[in-house]
């Protein structure tokens, strides 16, 4: 459908301009391309410039005369440069004066060629034609490569939001099974990308992310439960405490989760895999080095793997489970910044608190 | 006058002038036999009058042109020598050259007044 527009578009291009104060001169030009083409006739470069102001898009040519009362040709070729006109539209000067500084002139202000007066009506439209059939294939061509640009970006953003919603449907699906909505995982991955997008702003070190790289890192946190498809429903779902054993059962998600991921075939190649196995395996350390599965602390810590376990923490805290009701968001701060759900780095909190800020207290409103 | 004579006697070259109106001979012969009415010829002599130079050269060089499209040879060939001659400031051949150029406009003029056949 769009390339038919492109070829409409430039099979508009069907009009000759002559531009000539003699009337005869005119004539001879004219009658030379009256078969197969639309002619405009103006008798000096002030006319030229409004006939081909109205219409530039169908002008496939213009033969211009060099010495014209009130613009003549070289004024009339400075305008066309100053308009960025003469890419698109060649243009033939036609002069008696073949003198070598008229023709240099000529030349250097941007005419394609310089025909002899008088002119052999012949000779003249062969070499316009070769000419005019080259601008129109060549902007036929840059059409074309446009069109084609827009279209790959258009399927490579396509693939990436097929990419994007086939693994929230997949961390959908496990969330389903622990009794949680969709919503959590969307949750997770605003919270994650406003918290980095605040540790950015703020020069926290090893936080200089592209936006690629954050959303990158908000998908990759999408999955960071992906290891509860292991888990057994009774544990999963078990409305009170666990025991030791279960517990133990349930803290091998996180590894469960990076042994899942690692089956896929592009994870080698795809950064957005690469986060996904270190949040995958480390949402639930501590930068204390009391979390599970490695007792990680500190610096050994990547500050998204930290990033998503406080988003994580913080979603837990504000939504009903099973085994607890939905506090405010207050009263959650207040529980991660005493340290009752583990250690987290101040500076995270604190990007958490500003984020929820800029985003209202809502993260769903995003 | 039949337009054999009248090309023998202006040295028109009919078929290439025919050509250079792309095969439309009835837009030549418009043309052609509009010619006396042109007033280039006036512009010029009013400019040679009065010693206007670049009046005289513009002049010789439009009717030069026009000659040239009409295969008005003679007439070409003499505005060209005055539009030579006021470029490289040779004055003291312009009357000469002027008469010769006058004679045969003149001749042009009178020959294509005349209804052809």
């Amino acid at each position: 459908m769009q390339s038919k527009q492109y070829f409409e578009n430039s099979a508009r291009r069907d009009t000759i301009l002559v531009v000539d104060d003699v009337e005869l001169n005119r004539v001879i030009l004219s009658e030379a391309f009256r078969e197969g083409y639309r002619i405009l006739e103006a008798e000096n470069g002030r006319q030229a410039l409004d006939q081909l102001l109205a219409e530039p898009d169908r002008i496939c040519a213009i033969l211009l005369d060099v010495v014209m009362p009130v613009m003549d040709g070289f004024a009339f070729l400075e305008e066309m440069r100053a308009r960025d006109l003469l890419a698109s539209i060649p243009i033939f000067l036609i002069t008696a004066d073949s003198s070598e500084a008229n023709m240099r002139r000529g030349y250097d202000l941007g005419a394609v060629d310089i025909i002899g007066k008088p002119v052999l009506p012949y000779f003249v439209r062969r070499r316009v034609e070769s000419v005019a059939e080259l601008y129109r294939a060549r902007e036929q061509l840059g059409n074309r490569v446009d069109q084609q640009d827009r279209q790959l970006a258009q399927q490579a953003e396509e693939i990436q939001k097929l990419s994007q919603s086939i693994i929230e449907s997949l961390a959908t699906a496990i969330e389903f099974r622990s009794g949680e909505s969709g919503e959590h995982v969307r949750r997770i991955s605003a919270l994650t990308t406003w918290m980095l997008t605040e540790l950015r702003g703020s020069g926290y070190p090893g936080c200089d992310f592209t936006d690629e790289q954050i959303g990158q890192i908000a998908t990759a946190a999408i999955l960071h439960d992906v290891g509860k498809i292991a888990v057994p429903d009774q544990v999963l779902n078990k409305p009170g405490r666990l025991t030791a054993e279960e517990f133990e059962l349930m803290k091998t998600h996180t590894v469960r989760g990076c042994e899942l991921l690692e089956q896929i075939p592009q994870y080698h190649s795809n950064p957005l895999f690469r986060y996904a196995y270190d949040i995958c395996r480390h949402h639930h350390e501590r930068v204390d080095g009391r979390g599970y599965p490695d007792g990680l602390q500190g610096d050994e810590l990547s500050v998204w793997s930290q990033v998503v376990a406080l988003a994580d923490v913080y979603d837990a805290l504000t939504n009903k489970r099973v085994y607890k009701p939905a506090f405010t968001h207050e009263k959650a701060m207040e529980m991660i910044r005493t340290g009752q759900c583990g250690q987290f780095q101040p500076a995270l909190v604190d990007a958490l608190a500003h984020g929820l800020e800029h985003h209202t207290h809502d993260p769903e409103s995003n | 006058m039949e337009i054999q004579q009248i090309c023998s006697l202006l040295e028109i070259d009919w078929q290439a002038c025919v050509s250079r109106f792309s095969g439309n001979e009835g837009l030549y012969r418009r043309f052609l036999f509009r010619f006396p009415q042109d007033e280039t010829w006036e512009q010029l002599a009013r400019a040679w009058e009065q010693q206007d130079m670049p009046g005289v050269e513009r002049g010789a060089h439009t009717l030069k042109g026009i000659a040239a499209n009409l295969g008005l040879s003679r007439l070409q060939a003499d505005s060209a020598a005055v539009v030579d001659a006021v470029r490289a400031g040779h004055t003291e051949a312009l009357p000469a050259l002027m008469e010769q150029l006058t004679a045969s406009c003149r001749l042009a003029r009178e020959i294509l007044s005349q209804p052809a056949d």
